[in-house]
């Protein structure tokens, strides 16, 4: 999520510019992918306005649409009928006319029609000439539960039979009756969100006090389809950011990938060939994803202020049918919007199909025309990445991984790679190591023979004896005795400004090599998005305030510790970072995510024993007992915050000052 | 003093080793995402993969010109109660006494055009009424700065006139705000000119007039009681038929030759509230209006006339009103603006007060109404009568003689991409790249391409500067260009260079006197692009043409003849009218260094010889019925036009299909890089353009049409035909006919059969 956001912001940076290329063709609203650095991008259109539909039927505050063999469904919501209009020959009849009020919901299978009545607070089930086959009322069974509402806003039904309706206002779940139209059950009810607070009040509240305070309803659905094949439902929850989509087994678990990028507020969702998931936002943008979730498209626009082919009001409905053209229902205006698919769209679904159906070989072609025309479109990446994989080329694989942005796949194929090498070359490696340990040994014996090491010995303890070596030396007594080292850093100068300085720069170095330079696989940040700026707020800033508040702290809580003192020690406490991270992330460029633990384990211990440095190094220069140590950390950290509170209030009150004077003095000059 | 050069010198070393390391990691992060081998591709160049359904919705959408009705239309109008004021042999003018609505008879057909007939009472309230039969109407703007409507056919309007020749002279005076306004009408041999001198306008400055329409109802139409439609010079050509009422959004109206960026805002409107993990910019630009003429038919090749706007195009809007459920009648005018209106910004996040501008415009604006009849009363007849005046006129020429068709290739030399720590150059395509396409389209038999060299000057596309002209060295050095220019020559292409000298980005100005200022004292900048003041275009123009002059070189311009604002920069301001003389002075001036611009409009034509972007496509309004070349029928013939890039947007058959109908020619967007290293650069938003992967695309395109419209390449386009739904005729001059099927199934039509998506160019017998 955090690159996401970074890929937005530059996307956006990017975006400031006009785009500089114009466009042949017949869209009227640009087309967005994901890129390989996972970020929103314009490519080639995937989709064209081709006019309206019923427009001159007079539909009002139509609310559900559905495409079944040629036909489109309507639920006409205020004019209480169902529509079918016929693709093929242009004609629209009424379905079962006089029988609905309200109707918001309309389904069709090969079953017959599948209708939410709101308005009659109930269901119908019709056969294909409009006649009720049976109708479902709220459920009596004691299971449903006597104050549960049921509002039917929409239906849709399994191959067999079973009818899932979605109610306004029941928040257990989509509410399922079986092929004999018996309530079976609530099916896949959403979690309920809790927050913090609610978790406290849990604690330490009455249940007096709690059957006052607390109405935590499960986050209610908001549309469903159904797959006509595999039976699965497929549902929209607006509230639940990290899975809008959700594609429930028959159990009811999300069964969809963990995440997928999308909006909050899609309004209706459909299914196209091979499973294509299409939903819309009601401002009429629709996304196109894979049956796996991966985002391929997204497209359309808003009418604000400009009739525009292809801009809708709103939408309360999406439908796709059997050549991926998209039809979406105009809520505001009543009528139909469509969009027929551009050669670049077929060719994108033709490698999803051949891809899905397992034909690798064959995808791979298609998806070189679909990276022909939009050389940075992700899912062509990731895809050829799983075929590479599944045809055993391994090296292809990581290079599509990685050009995918894919740091999982290119895990399984750097994984795959290394244990190749490895087999291949593990005697050589043995081998080596001990032709090199033999001849370290034979070289040593003969530097020793002719008195090089003596020779060498003097040297370095000549270079041991300057000051400043000394105290970096310092470094590794400070990760062996932390106590001591703090003792004397303060009583007996062991080092100087000088050191420490050095100690912060190469540290910092460290931090920017840890942040951004380690193995792809570990490393979520790329360089390219984030300003050198960002490095020095994120290091110097926090250590510069940590100094200056706990020197004051010191000051006032009657510490020992000079500034210098504090100075110094901060820079040591730093010391098993400076040391030890470097390995780490030497270590993330030949691991893979399977060893992601060693990478993760080892900088929390590190990360860890610079707590516990400072902890001493606080303790030790102060002079403080260890509670009296946990409470100047605490103190100086939480002026650190007020510190950078006061700072920001300045800041934003001296805009806003400048900003009304501004307003104020031109407002005056244009008035006067 | 010593121990502190010691110091500032550790610190710089210091500071050298981690911009080191800063780079070393960005390298890092680049290795391994740059060279990925794609798959081989099985695609025959140039196939279809569309499907019967989407054929058929395609076609049926308003990209197309469908097949016309031959309903016959009558005229419901009659001259009763009305008196005659002037006529001639063509066409007769009669005017009503009680409100000055006139009738104008087309004594060739006896075909009675006017607003609206006397009988409508039921269908219009008191101001529509007069509105309908007004020959002028008035905005101006009351105390509270909103705009109010003054009609010359309401009943407390002092109405007078005088007839001298065949010249009308009207008054009109409303008491109520101290206006009075003098126009003329005067007969012409095929039609009559309506105009107004800006000094024959008295008005109260408490009162400012904001704008005035002639004749806003006359050739309405009562919902689809009329077999027609309005033409409307949007992109190349739209018409809006004659339809049912219908509720819009909105109204067309549209500003001649683009909107005033001086005045109005450039930002695109892209505002999605439910949006909010994917860019909200959804809308792409449309078309504008580069043609100052408009026209309406009724009856299909029966009853047509076109108007013309003489004068004041620049102030001129085109405005179409479609029949509603509140309005029963499609109605559409001209609108000279005199005084706008606008925002002027008091706070940084761009709420402020309305205000009005302090000047008004200088327009006098004149209008000429051309009445057509029989075989020529359609989009047709209009274009050809226009292009005969604009021949006559000597502002089109015929063009020279060619062998083959040409192609553009607009090649991505350098350009300016976002590094690490700063802006960078970054190479796309060197000189040499350039000379190995070339060879590469000689041996494969392509001619006649027009390579036209992006981002050439030192700084690339987006960071070159106009003070001190010279080569990105990247590309290429001065005598590498020329030698490249000598050789592309002598292997039958061409080599122009490109330059923009009205739009900047941050990187190409360094004093802000550069910019133009908007009305609101604000810079005229928009999206990241800033906009040269007007004299500073001419400068930039002037000092390309002479560094392409003195090193016998060729260049393309954009900009000018594509954008036009006025500049409010205190003291120094420059109008629309003089940003659109200026423009005409410096492309006469450099005509023969640059003879081809991008998206010229109509004013700059006479300097063109070849036009690049131009459009082939109209707005898509829900309102508009169908596109039609009614540009590409003026203009085919006198100038080279050649089409956006094909490789941005959708490339499809259609797309080539559209191209021949339109007689217009291939372009296409290449870099010899690929697109991911350009990612960074400013054109980040070229999805695909590596000549690699499209050589073969660009090779079968220019051999395809080529084969169509080589023919017919320097002939003039006579007829446009709809046959069938998706099935196309287009007439030459020169006896040819280009048949074009865009459907799915070969069709067959006086003896020619034209396969699937195809098209075929036949010798007329």
């Amino acid at each position: 999520m955090k690159y996401l956001r970074q890929g937005l912001l530059v996307l956006l940076m990017l975006c400031v510019l006009m785009p500089q290329c114009a466009q042949a063709g017949g869209a009227t609203s640009y087309t967005y992918t994901l890129n390989s650095e996972n970020q929103w991008r314009m490519t080639q259109d995937a989709y064209q306005p081709a006019g309206v539909l019923l427009a001159d039927m007079g539909l009002n505050n139509p609310e559900d649409l559905c495409y079944y063999q040629n036909r489109l469904y309507v639920a006409d919501a205020n004019n209480g009928r169902v529509l079918a209009y016929d693709l093929l020959d242009g004609t629209c009849q009424e379905i079962a006319v006089g029988t609905f009020s309200l109707p918001t919901g309309v389904f069709v299978n090969e079953l017959g029609l599948f209708v939410a009545d709101r308005g009659n607070a109930c269901a119908y089930w019709l056969d294909m000439q409009g006649n009720v086959l049976r109708e479902y009322h709220k459920p009596t069974s004691y299971s449903y539960g006597a104050n549960t509402v049921y509002l039917p806003q929409k239906a849709v039904a399994d191959s067999k039979g079973n009818v899932y309706v979605l109610s306004s206002g029941t928040y257990h779940g989509l509410v399922q009756f079986d092929e004999l139209g018996d309530f079976v059950g609530f099916f896949a009810t959403n979690t309920s969100a809790v927050t913090l607070v609610q978790r406290l009040q849990d604690l330490f509240f009455t249940e007096e006090q709690k059957e006052k305070l607390f109405d935590i309803k499960p986050t209610g659905f908001n549309n469903l389809t159904i797959h006509p094949e595999n039976d699965l439902v497929f549902t929209l929850t607006p509230a639940d950011e990290d899975a809008v989509i959700k594609q429930h087994s028959v159990a009811g678990a999300d069964i969809l990938s963990d995440y997928h990028i999308g909006e909050a507020r899609y309004e209706d969702i459909a299914l196209g060939n091979h499973q294509k998931i299409f939903v819309s936002t009601a401002s009429g943008i629709v996304f196109v994803y894979s049956s796996t979730g991966e985002l391929l498209f997204s497209f359309g626009g808003q009418a604000t202020a400009m009739d525009i082919a292809g801009y809708a009001t709103i939408i309360s409905g999406v439908a796709v049918d059997d050549n991926d053209c998209v039809y979406l229902l105009d809520k505001q205006r009543g009528f139909i919007h469509t969009y027929i698919p551009t050669d670049f769209a077929s060719r994108v679904y033709d490698a999803l199909h051949r891809f899905e159906s397992g034909d690798f070989e064959g995808s791979s072609a298609s998806w070189g025309e679909v990276l022909k025309m939009a050389p940075d479109f992700r899912a062509a990446y990731n895809a050829l990445g799983v075929a590479s994989m599944q045809q055993g080329d391994y090296e292809s694989a990581r290079a599509y991984y990685r050009r995918a942005n894919n740091r999982s796949g290119y895990s399984e194929a750097q994984w795959e790679l290394r244990n190749i090498w490895l087999n291949e070359n593990f005697g050589t490696c043995l081998l080596s190591v001990i032709a090199v340990y033999v001849l370290w040994r034979v070289v040593k014996l003969v530097l020793k023979k002719y008195g090089v090491l003596a020779l060498w010995a003097r040297k370095r303890a000549m270079l041991m004896e300057k000051p400043l070596v000394q105290e970096l030396n310092h470094i590794i007594y400070t990760i062996r005795h932390p106590i001591d080292s703090y003792y004397y850093i303060k009583r007996m100068q062991r080092c100087s400004i000088t050191s420490s300085l050095l100690i912060y720069v190469a540290s910092f170095a460290v931090f920017i090599w840890d942040q951004a330079g380690k193995g792809y696989i570990f490393n979520r940040t790329n360089i390219m998005y984030v300003s050198p700026v960002y490095f020095l707020s994120m290091f110097i800033l926090p250590l510069a305030l940590w100094v200056v508040c706990s020197y004051m702290v010191s000051s006032v809580m009657y510490g020992e510790g000079h500034f210098k003192s504090v100075f110094m020690g901060s820079a040591y406490m730093l010391s098993p970072y400076l040391v030890f991270m470097p390995l780490v992330i030497i270590l993330s460029y030949v691991l893979t995510e399977n060893e992601a633990f060693v990478i993760e384990f080892g900088s929390m211990i590190i990360w860890g024993y610079v707590a516990i440095q400072l902890f001493l190094s606080v303790k030790e220069i102060n002079n403080y007992t260890p509670r009296r140590t946990v409470g100047g950390i605490a103190i100086s950290l939480f002026f650190i915050v007020i510190v950078i509170m006061a700072f920001s209030i300045v800041y934003m009150l001296c805009n806003e000052f400048i900003e009304m004077v501004t307003t104020i003095v031109k407002e005056v000059m244009y008035r006067a | 003093m010593r121990k502190a050069w010691k110091a500032a010198l550790c610190t710089i070393v210091i500071i050298a080793l981690l911009v080191a390391e800063l780079l070393v990691i960005v390298q890092y992060n680049r290795m391994g995402t740059e060279d990925v081998l794609l798959p081989e591709t099985q695609r025959a160049d140039n196939a279809s993969v569309t499907t019967e359904r989407v054929n058929d919705l395609d076609l049926k959408s308003n990209r197309y010109t469908h097949v016309f009705d031959d309903r016959e239309s009558l005229s419901k109008l009659t001259t009763d109660g009305f008196e005659f004021l002037l006529g001639n042999d063509r066409i007769e003018i009669w005017l009503r006494p009680d409100n000055y609505d006139i009738r104008v008879v087309n004594m060739e057909s006896g075909y009675i055009w006017g607003g609206i007939e006397e009988s409508a009472t039921t269908d219009m309230n008191k101001r529509w009424k007069s509105t309908a039969a007004s020959l002028v109407t008035v905005n101006y703007l009351d105390k509270q700065l909103s705009e109010k409507t003054l009609y010359m056919a309401d009943s407390k309007t002092t109405r007078s006139h005088t007839i001298s020749g065949d010249t009308a002279t009207f008054t009109a005076v409303w008491d109520s705000i101290d206006l009075t306004l003098q126009f003329t009408l005067t007969l012409n041999s095929d039609g009559f000119t309506i105009a107004m001198k800006d000094d024959a306008i008295i008005e109260n400055p408490a009162s400012p007039i904001t704008s005035i329409s002639f004749l806003p109802f006359f050739g309405s139409a009562r919902l689809d009681e009329i077999n027609g439609y309005f033409f409307l010079p949007d992109g190349s050509g739209a018409l809006m038929r004659f339809a049912k009422g219908r509720d819009y959004i909105s109204t067309y109206a549209k500003d001649v030759y683009g909107s005033d960026l001086g005045v109005k805002s450039a930002e695109m409107m892209n505002n999605i509230s439910d949006i909010t993990s994917r860019p909200v910019e959804f809308m792409i630009a449309q078309p504008e209006i580069m043609m100052p003429v408009f026209g309406v038919v009724h009856g299909v090749e029966e009853n047509a006339f076109w108007v013309e706007i003489d004068s004041g195009a620049p102030y001129a809007s085109v405005l179409a009103d479609a029949a509603t459920t509140r309005l029963n009648y499609h109605y559409a005018r001209s609108q000279f603006v005199y005084r706008e209106c606008y925002i002027q910004p008091t706070s940084k996040n761009g709420t402020g007060v309305r205000t009005v501008s302090a000047e008004r415009n200088i327009v006098n604006p004149s209008q000429t109404y051309y009445f057509l009849s029989g075989m020529e009363a359609d989009y047709v007849g209009m274009a050809v009568a226009w292009r005969d005046k604009l021949t006559e006129r000597g502002t089109l020429t015929a063009l020279e003689g060619k062998a083959s068709i040409p192609m553009q290739l607009e090649v991505i030399s350098a350009v300016r991409s976002q590094g690490y720590l700063g802006n960078e150059t970054l190479v796309a395509t060197t000189a040499n790249d350039v000379m190995g396409m070339a060879e590469d389209l000689h041996a494969s038999g392509v001619q006649n391409t027009l390579f036209t060299m992006l981002g050439w000057m030192k700084g690339g596309h987006g960071g070159y500067r106009f003070n001190k002209i010279r080569t990105e060295e990247g590309v290429a050095d001065l005598e590498t260009l020329q030698a490249l220019s000598a050789s592309v020559k002598a292997s039958g292409h061409q080599l122009l260079l490109s330059f923009d000298p009205v739009r900047m980005m941050d990187d190409q100005f360094t004093i802000k006197t550069d910019i133009a200022t908007k009305i609101s004292q604000q810079q005229l900048t928009a999206n990241g692009v800033y906009y040269r003041r007007n004299e500073h275009v001419s400068t930039g123009v002037s000092r390309v043409a002479e560094y392409l002059r003195e090193n016998q070189l060729s260049g393309v311009g954009a900009g000018v003849g594509e954008l036009l604002y006025s500049d409010h920069i205190k003291g120094e301001e420059t109008t629309r009218e003089e940003a659109m003389k200026m423009q005409q002075e410096i492309a006469a001036e450099t005509e023969t260094v640059v003879s081809a611009w991008q998206l010229p409009h109509a004013y700059l034509w006479q300097n063109v010889k070849q036009a690049v972007k131009m459009p082939d496509s109209a707005s898509q309004y829900q309102y508009i019925t169908d596109t039609v070349p009614f540009m590409q029928i003026v203009l085919h013939g006198s100038m080279d036009c050649f089409s956006d890039y094909l490789n941005q947007g959708a490339f499809s058959r259609s797309n080539i299909l559209h191209l021949i109908e339109y007689g217009q020619y291939p372009a296409f967007l290449i870099s010899q890089e690929d697109n991911y290293s350009l990612r960074n650069s400013v054109m980040y938003d070229a999805y695909s353009t590596q000549y690699d992967t499209w050589a073969s695309d660009v090779k079968a395109t220019w051999a395809e049409i080529n084969a169509a419209l080589l023919p017919v390449a320097n002939a003039r386009i006579s007829n446009h035909m709809v046959l069938a739904e998706g099935f196309v005729c287009v007439e030459y001059d020169n006896g040819y006919a280009v048949y074009v099927n865009y459907t799915l199934e070969p069709i067959t039509r006086n003896e020619v059969t034209v396969p699937a998506q195809s098209a075929l160019t036949v010798k007329q017998p």
